[in-house]
């Protein structure tokens, strides 16, 4: 879009009454956005590990870190994810730029040391809440 | 429907006579919103996220403890013509007669009216019920008056919009919505104008109002990129939106949702038509929303043509 929308729309809403009436009309689902990553799962060639890619859109790792810096949510990784309850993936510094559905996204990758099968078990924690509709896709490659 | 409809046309009445009342009713609302209005913001999110039932149950809580029912009973409304409930609409607007203003009344119930037309392809009710909004929303210059509570132009203009639509008065759709410019309108009505275009087979109007191709980090909402990625294919000439739309289709069709399908619907209609995507995600969509752009929707995907099915080969 050739302007900001958003803080145009904020302006035109400026009364208390607006506040309460217009996001009626305004809000509809027409604009919900949705939040999505992707997780990738591999066997490493040291069988007691498993390898891992995890690509987010920029915007959402400025949602989750409070920074811009794609470099912020390392710290986070393993807090973030969990193999087989106790398993911390371990990330690599190295983190992939690029473009995906028109959207600027950061990939990680890395580690952990745990085996990996096709039906491993992992959880996703503390990122729902400031992405409530946030959705992990996951795609686990054969051994 | 006849009671309805005499009701309707002593509210327009009124409307008319005592239009300065109707005016100090707004000013009364606009004060009466300043107050703390969580439950109502929490009400709003539950509805945005298309959680109705959960929506309405707080909405009934607001409207028991009397604070905020005149806003408690228009999101009601809302939400009833969301799920297609019109007579239950019809009461959360009838309710709101002595509470709210006249013209928040009357724009509601005109509201009401319009859908239950539409609904009923009650193509001359759908006229008059036109003709009253049009009247009711004084006055009836594209700029807003200095007394008028810009909300209550805004959402006046919207409906008239819809009406229009729903009438095939394109232009004029287009017309109730000159009052702002398209980066400043709010998706809805966003949406509203592509469509517009889109029916008068005016995709180049689109591409005055949108860039030729995505700029990465500044994408609009999927509802706005399949009507691009229509419009150019309408166009016939640049595939940047029409590429966008796949791929953010195939993110949506990967997440499974079952909320929010009618993006998918609309795409499986007027970009890639699939008769057999297109009925199922309209379907879907119908089965939690109602409103007329719904409707309309569900009717096209199931005017496509059904492709024959592959024969196996030996």
């Amino acid at each position: 879009m050739k302007t900001n929308s958003l803080s145009l729309v904020r302006k035109l809403c400026v009364c208390s009454f607006a506040i309460l009436l217009v996001p009626l009309l305004q809000q509809s689902a027409a604009a919900h956005s949705f939040s999505t990553s992707f997780l990738t799962l591999s066997a490493h060639e040291d069988n007691a590990q498993l390898r891992w890619s995890w690509r987010f859109t920029a915007h959402d790792i400025e949602a989750l870190t409070g920074s811009p810096d794609a470099a912020a949510a390392l710290p986070l990784l393993g807090e973030w994810l969990r193999f087989n309850d106790d398993c911390r993936p371990e990330p690599s510094t190295a983190i992939d730029a690029g473009v995906h559905a028109g959207e600027q996204t950061y990939t990680y990758s890395g580690t952990a040391p745990c085996a990996y099968s096709t039906d491993i078990d992992y959880t996703v924690r503390h990122i729902f809440g400031p992405l409530p509709d946030h959705k992990v896709l996951q795609r686990k490659s054969s051994p | 429907m006849a009671a309805h409809n005499t009701l309707m046309c002593v509210i327009a009445g009124a409307l008319l006579l005592f239009g300065g009342s109707a005016l100090a009713g707004e000013r009364h609302l606009s004060e009466h919103g300043r107050e703390d209005s969580t439950l109502l913001q929490q009400a709003d999110a539950l509805q945005y996220n298309h959680e109705f039932d959960a929506a309405l149950k707080l909405l009934s809580r607001i409207v028991a403890q009397g604070q905020h029912v005149e806003q408690a009973r228009l999101m009601e409304a809302r939400i009833f013509l969301a799920q297609g409930r019109i007579d239950a609409a019809r009461e959360s607007c009838a309710a709101l007669m002595g509470k709210a203003s006249l013209t928040i009344t009357g724009t509601c119930l005109l509201e009401v009216r319009g859908r239950a037309a539409f609904s009923e392809n009650d193509q001359q009710t759908l006229e008059q019920t036109y003709t009253q909004l049009q009247q009711l929303a004084v006055p009836l210059r594209a700029e807003r008056s200095a007394q008028m509570s810009p909300a209550i132009f805004v959402w006046q203009r919207q409906l008239l919009a819809e009406q229009a639509f729903l009438l095939g008065r394109f232009a004029e759709s287009i017309q109730w919505l000159s009052y702002a410019s398209y980066s400043v309108h709010p998706t809805v009505n966003q949406i509203r104008l592509l469509d517009s275009w889109l029916a008068m087979q005016q995709p180049q109007k689109i591409f005055e109002v949108h860039e030729d191709c995505p700029q990465v980090g500044e994408l609009p909402a999927d509802s706005i990129i399949v009507r691009l990625a229509a419009a150019e294919l309408a166009r016939g000439t640049e595939e940047c939106w029409q590429k966008l739309a796949a791929e953010r289709m195939e993110i949506r069709i990967a997440r499974a949702d079952p909320l929010h399908t009618s993006d998918l619907a609309f795409y499986f209609v007027h970009v890639v038509p699939n008769a057999a995507q297109a009925q199922q995600y309209a379907s879907q969509n119908y089965a939690v929303a109602r409103e007329p752009a719904d409707q309309r929707l569900l009717l096209a995907a199931q005017a496509l043509p059904t492709q024959p099915e592959t024969a196996n080969e030996d």
